[in-house]
């Protein structure tokens, strides 16, 4: 019994000594060993700040998040992805933050600004490009120099490849739970559409602009390959599918893990509009700062020293698709050497992210059901989007009431 | 003296079993026993404000909640499936194994069936949900046996197939682990008394319904108990292969808790789910004992 009592009264002195020290704790999904060189300098240029990295993993680091805020046991510092901030920030769990003169040197502010405060710094950024098999290309009698740049060239092509048969696929569509409407919903943005009015009281998933995309890529459907984000992907790389839309790092990694894939890449399509763009989603890795933090101020030191171009080249250098939001990455040598660079840096000038309301997971959830409705072919576009206008309406409404000022 | 002695016993018995004990009590009991008060309650983990209470609500909205009844409509199909076919097929394949059949390389078959129990789930169903995708070998098997399928889509992207499609990887899966304690249940039969019914005259089946089946129930009775409470469990195949869809097609009512506490931070609802679930299981379980107890 005493020895126990003698190595709990250590370790109390220790933590004490400890305490003259500011210790932070940050949270990452990253490896270690990507990560502790940034915080050794952030560590070495702030003598009096010790900081401790703990790593998530993808598979759970959500729940332990979840679970972490329950029990009131924060990080000072985390990472989060960009589509969770606004529902941690609406339950009042994250500080608010002060960007100050960031704000036009980073790209990607969309996703932490709730009620018009900033709730975090974005970290890296990534957006979808159209991917296409130039092999497949030639067979379909279409020039592979020219990829489609719009919505009627995308269907054509579709048509044509898929007409090739032996189990090959014009497009591919991803679906999945968070699949379906991320893939989608570029579609609407690109011609003007959108899931939310200005004010984020109403649904405007029935306006003429959102059910016209969607009759568009139900017509996609038909010479389309439906499945899972992986299995879309695979089919690619084993020279199944004409076109498929996936993240910008692939560029990369479909050279290096299908050498044998002769595939071009280009901007997405746009609508055949005159002054249409070709938006894609922009998703980003966020840090954000827990509201228990006992250090406010330092974290906030070390949130914005993460976020630095320089920091972020500890991700990015290793995974491409991941673009530091630190807008002086465009005159960075290592990126400008990247390929397809070029096409990178003008589809980043054109992304969105999706309404960063408290309730855009339920709001999701209908949005895939309809949209799944459609693909499926049992439901019109206008009577899915009809229906789920009015049961986005009614999550809209029990959040007013839920949270209202 | 003698009390004095029982009391330093129990003691000593409480230390002992104490490193159990105590992990049992702070990991298991106290989250089970918080789960019941949690299910009366509004809980948001996130946003940092006690849980409120609101009495039997929760539990009311779940009578008149669509998603759950499909959800717990998906799990009891899942279970009334699988389970019978699972207990069968090990029954049968570890009578065969046990049995003077001469078989070659019994061994490797007996660690065969094993195989896919030791290997990760999650391994499992990625396999398989490329073995499913619009250019897999079952799902060209199914095409070729007249299943209609859509253009460009596998099994688990049709509402109707998704979820007999999980229910055939988890029958493979799965009936190796109630094989293998069905070779040990049926290794335990006393070969005397096969011995004494041949000599009156019994034979194959009337054998295996007379004598095996007798014999082996209490083992019969664990594997449809543990069984069953296994596939009502069901989540990492959904998890993995179709987070639900399409269609809430595939949703099972640990997936759907799963999705409301962790992903819609309705925790309160969710523990209320748990609990449905709990006493549903329950009762099966009862009723499953109470049937081999009067059958025997």
């Amino acid at each position: 019994m005493r020895k126990l009592f003698l190595v709990v009264l250590a370790i109390f002195l220790v933590a004490v000594s400890v305490q003259g020290k500011v210790v932070l704790k940050f949270w990452n999904f990253w490896p270690d060993k990507w990560i502790k060189p940034v915080i050794n300098e952030f560590m070495k240029q702030h003598p009096n700040i010790e900081v401790q990295v703990e790593r998530l993993t993808w598979s759970d680091g959500f729940n332990k998040i979840v679970t972490a805020f329950a029990a009131g046991d924060t990080p000072d510092v985390l990472e989060l992805g960009s589509t969770w901030v606004a529902q941690f920030a609406a339950d009042g769990a994250l500080l608010e933050v002060h960007p100050g003169d960031m704000l036009s040197k980073y790209n990607m502010w969309d996703p932490v600004i709730y009620k018009g405060k900033y709730y975090g710094f974005p970290w890296v950024i990534s957006t979808r490009i159209l991917f296409y098999n130039k092999d497949l290309f030639k067979k379909a009698g279409l020039d592979p120099n020219i990829p489609p740049r719009t919505w009627s060239e995308l269907l054509d092509a579709a048509k044509k490849i898929s007409a090739l048969g032996n189990g090959i696929f014009g497009f591919g569509i991803k679906t999945g739970q968070y699949t379906t409407w991320q893939t989608f919903l570029p579609f609407a943005w690109s011609n003007g559409a959108s899931v939310l009015t200005k004010d984020w009281k109403k649904a405007a998933v029935n306006s003429p602009e959102f059910v016209e995309a969607l009759e568009f890529v139900s017509k996609l459907t038909k010479y389309s390959m439906i499945d899972s984000n992986l299995n879309v992907r695979q089919a690619f790389m084993q020279g199944k599918v004409g076109m498929i839309l996936d993240d910008v790092g692939r560029i990369k990694t479909f050279k290096k893990n299908a050498p044998n894939l002769n595939f071009g890449y280009a901007l997405f399509v746009r609508p055949d509009k005159l002054w249409s763009k070709p938006i894609q989603f922009g998703g980003a890795e966020v840090i954000v700062i827990p509201k228990n933090t006992k250090y406010p101020k330092e974290a906030e030191m070390l949130a914005k020293f993460l976020v630095e171009k320089n920091s972020a080249m500890a991700i990015s250098s290793r995974i491409p698709t991941l673009i530091p939001a630190d807008r002086s990455v465009k005159e960075d040598e290592f990126f400008k050497k990247q390929p397809g660079f070029c096409v990178i840096m003008k589809q980043l000038q054109f992304t969105k992210t999706p309404p960063a309301h408290p309730k855009w997971v339920d709001i999701q959830e209908v949005l895939t059901e309809y949209i799944t409705q459609v693909y499926n072919g049992s439901m019109s576009p206008k009577e899915a989007m009809d229906k789920a206008e009015s049961e986005i309406n009614e999550i809209l409404e029990e959040f007013e009431e839920e949270y209202g000022d | 003296m003698l009390r004095k002695k029982r009391v330093k016993d129990i003691i000593n018995i409480s230390i002992l079993i104490s490193p159990w004990l105590i992990s049992f009590m702070v990991f298991k009991l106290y989250p089970i026993l918080f789960s019941v008060y949690l299910s009366f309650t509004r809980y948001n983990p996130i946003r940092g404000r006690p849980p409120r209470f609101v009495g039997l609500r929760n539990y009311h909205h779940l009578l008149s909640d669509p998603t759950f009844a499909i959800a717990l409509k998906n799990t009891i199909l899942f279970v009334v499936v699988t389970v019978p076919i699972t207990t069968t097929l090990a029954l049968l394949i570890a009578s065969v194994l046990v049995s003077s059949l001469n078989i070659r390389g019994k061994q490797i078959f007996q660690s065969g069936y094993f195989m896919p129990v030791v290997t990760s789930m999650v391994v499992i169903a990625t396999i398989f949900s490329y073995l499913y995708s619009p250019n897999g070998y079952l799902t060209a098997l199914a095409k070729f046996l007249g299943f209609d399928l859509k253009y460009g889509r596998g099994i688990l992207a049709d509402p109707r197939y998704a979820l007999p499609a999980i229910m055939v990887m988890d029958i493979w899966a799965s009936f190796g682990y109630y094989t293998i304690l069905f070779l040990a249940g049926l290794q335990s039969i006393d070969q005397q008394i096969y011995e004494a019914a041949a000599i009156d005259g019994a034979k194959g089946f009337y054998l295996f319904r007379k004598i095996t089946l007798p014999l082996v129930s209490p083992m019969l009775l664990f594997v449809l108990v543990i069984n069953t409470i296994r596939s009502f469990q069901i989540f990492i195949e959904v998890y993995v292969m179709t987070q639900g869809g399409p269609l809430r097609a595939t949703t099972t009512v640990v997936y759907y808790l799963y999705e409301t506490g962790f992903h819609k931070m309705k925790m309160g609802y969710a523990a209320a789910m748990s609990y449905v679930l709990f006493l549903i299981i329950l009762s099966f379980t009862i009723a499953q004992k109470l049937l081999v107890r009067y059958q025997r």
